[in-house]
């Protein structure tokens, strides 16, 4: 299904929440929506889900506006950051809740739910849980279980709120590849919420970055890596060295350089920057550098390959040179 | 751990006389308290609640039997019933109502509508029986239209049923706010986008969480709707036989100095109360275990 996001604002007593945000998400696509805490990410999540009624602007499923559509008729399966399984409920119970609240006229028969959903559960690896409460389940296993209940009334689109967040690390990596096995197995249009830039980078089809209720950049994990729009793009994703100036006509600008995209040498070379080895830190085949600038002190971070740091055959203390193989100069804002 | 077991002794041993020191000193602290605690309990509840069954049978078995079973004593207890259950199951929708729309929804008037479930809890009983005399009494607002319909509400059981309602009306609410409130709203809002309406997400998802929190306010609403005294006492008018409640019938044995009488009647709520505080503990019991 296609999601049309047009022009939505949402204020928050004085507090905006989203600006003006557009968006349009295609059958199939797996979008993260990726900001640091209070840039209206989770916002807009809430109010594609019908959770939240936006201010201003429109919300077109597949081309029709639901923007007054109520969230029980909106046919979406949203998975809670903190799960929200229903405490008192066995979890075969929370999975089949969907399909047991629905009116006589369309509600499946017993035998049909009892079939659903054990299938959902085969689906997320969980079947054996069936009779368990929530309470006794582990968060991992919970996050699964509050999938298959989002999946059982057959959405036409998935919404996750931080679906990692909560979780240790370690599962963290295995569920969000089973994720993605899991959205490229029953291709349905999902939508997640992270603000965690690998996570996002990782899953997601298509990134949108948002900061202070606006989007900052739409594109593929490449384009927004590789090709940042903005400062604060850059900033966000990843790490990255910031070197102010002036443009040839004297306007105010900065250069922005992630710290693999530089060399060291020994000697200077053109449009290359004196810079003295603070500390050096070798993590596997990766030398990270912290160097300090020689004209404004600033500190200047390089990553290596270990044995290219190597044969420079430098140690902390001495003076180097820097120079930028990429980098990506942006006007200061007036 | 191999490295550790040897010294684990040694350090045992060498903490030991330290230890022994802490366990022989005698905690004075909680037992003070606890004494303390006992001697408050005992000398301002166990002692009272004792003189009401000592005080009663203090005649004989007869006459506690007499005062009992006399068609006054009889129909006071039936009226103390009748606005326990009148006002507990009202209180006990309304209260649920109030939680449910201060807990999971935000609307304009909300701290207006706390402050209001609470006024009940501020203001003297006294006072509160006073208003309804006001309001509805024959030189009250409301009285003399009443009696055009010839209906009587102040010195009649419906002004005692008022004045009950009023008075138990914060028990249920404040003890589901919290509760709810500490819940959060995020169960009720995947209940809605599974589909479920209002009621569905009420009955299936909302009340569930909360129903031992709301069997204690009921016990709780329940207790004070049989005990008041104060609201009531002001509306009843004291007619003997059809608008005495239970504890205003053991004021007028009193003093009328018929003592034994006096204490039988009110031996019957101080019953009412401990059946109460059984069924409170078990509600206790049952939902921590749950």
């Amino acid at each position: 299904m296609t999601i049309q996001v047009q022009n939505v604002t949402k204020r928050f007593g004085t507090f905006e929440a989203l600006n003006g945000v557009d968006l349009e998400i295609q059958p199939g696509e797996l979008v993260a929506l990726l900001g640091p805490s209070g840039s209206g990410k989770t916002t807009l999540l809430r109010v594609i889900a019908g959770l939240e009624t936006p201010d201003a602007g429109r919300i077109l499923f597949n081309g029709v506006d639901t923007t007054a559509t109520r969230v029980q008729e909106r046919e979406v399966g949203f998975v809670f950051q903190h799960y929200a399984l229903f405490r008192h409920m066995t979890i075969f119970d929370n999975v089949a809740f969907g399909l047991t609240v629905r009116p006589r006229a369309t509600r499946p028969s017993k035998d049909e739910i009892r079939l659903r959903v054990m299938a959902l559960l085969k689906l997320v690896q969980l079947d054996w849980l069936a009779n368990r409460y929530p309470h006794q389940l582990s968060g991992g296993q919970r996050q699964r279980i509050a999938l298959a209940r989002a999946l059982a009334i057959e959405p036409k689109v998935l919404l996750l709120d931080e679906p990692f967040g909560a979780l240790d690390a370690k599962v963290r990596k295995e569920l969000r590849r089973w994720l993605r096995r899991l959205h490229d197995e029953i291709n349905l249009t999902s939508v997640f919420v992270t603000h965690d830039q690998e996570e996002a980078l990782e899953v997601a089809d298509r990134v949108v970055v948002f900061n202070h209720g606006r989007i900052e950049q739409v594109g593929t994990p490449d384009e927004v890596y590789d090709h940042p729009a903005t400062p604060f793009v850059y900033q966000f994703l990843g790490s990255v060295n910031v070197f102010h100036g002036r443009l040839q006509e004297g306007a105010p600008a900065a250069a922005y350089v992630r710290p693999h995209e530089m060399t060291v040498t020994r000697a200077p070379q053109a449009g290359s920057i004196a810079a003295t080895l603070r500390h050096v830190q070798r993590i596997g085949p990766q030398a990270r550098l912290e160097l300090q600038d020689v004209a404004n002190a600033g500190t200047i971070e390089v990553h290596l390959a270990r044995d290219h740091f190597d044969s420079l055959d430098a140690s902390e203390g001495e003076l180097l040179h820097v120079t930028p193989t990429r980098e990506r100069v942006f006007r200061h804002a007036a | 751990m191999s490295a550790l077991a040897p010294a684990v002794p040694h350090l045992t041993g060498h903490a030991s006389p330290r230890t022994h020191g802490v366990a022989r000193r005698v905690p004075w602290v909680p037992i003070a308290l606890t004494s303390a605690a006992l001697a408050f309990l005992a000398l301002f509840l166990l002692v009272p609640l004792a003189a009401v069954f000592v005080e009663a049978f203090r005649k004989g078995a007869a006459v506690y039997w007499k005062a009992v079973i006399e068609p006054d004593a009889v129909s006071a207890l039936q009226l103390t019933l009748l606005a326990a259950a009148i006002a507990v199951p009202l209180n006990l929708v309304f209260g649920v109502a109030a939680a449910w729309a201060i807990a999971k929804f935000d609307f304009r008037g909300k701290s207006l509508l706390i402050t209001l479930i609470d006024l009940p809890f501020s203001v003297s009983p006294v006072i509160s029986g006073l208003i309804y005399v006001l309001v509805f009494g024959l030189q009250g607002w409301l009285g003399p239209t009443l009696a055009g319909f010839d209906t009587q509400v102040i010195f009649a059981v419906p002004g005692i049923v008022l004045a009950t309602i009023f008075v138990t009306f914060p028990f249920v609410a404040r003890e589901l706010i919290p509760l709810m409130q500490a819940q959060g709203r995020e169960e009720e809002e995947a209940a809605a986008v599974l589909g479920a309406s209002g009621w569905q997400t009420l009955w299936h998802v909302t009340l569930p969480n909360v129903k031992w929190g709301l069997l204690y306010g009921v016990i709780l609403c329940n207790a004070r709707a049989m005990g008041e005294f104060g609201a009531v006492s002001v509306v009843s008018g004291h007619i003997r036989g059809l608008t005495n409640t239970l504890p205003l019938h053991v004021e007028i044995l009193y003093n009328e100095y018929q003592f034994a009488a006096a204490f039988a009647c009110a031996s019957l709520l101080a019953f009412l109360a401990l059946i109460t505080l059984a069924i409170k503990s078990a509600v206790e019991q049952h939902a921590t275990a749950a």
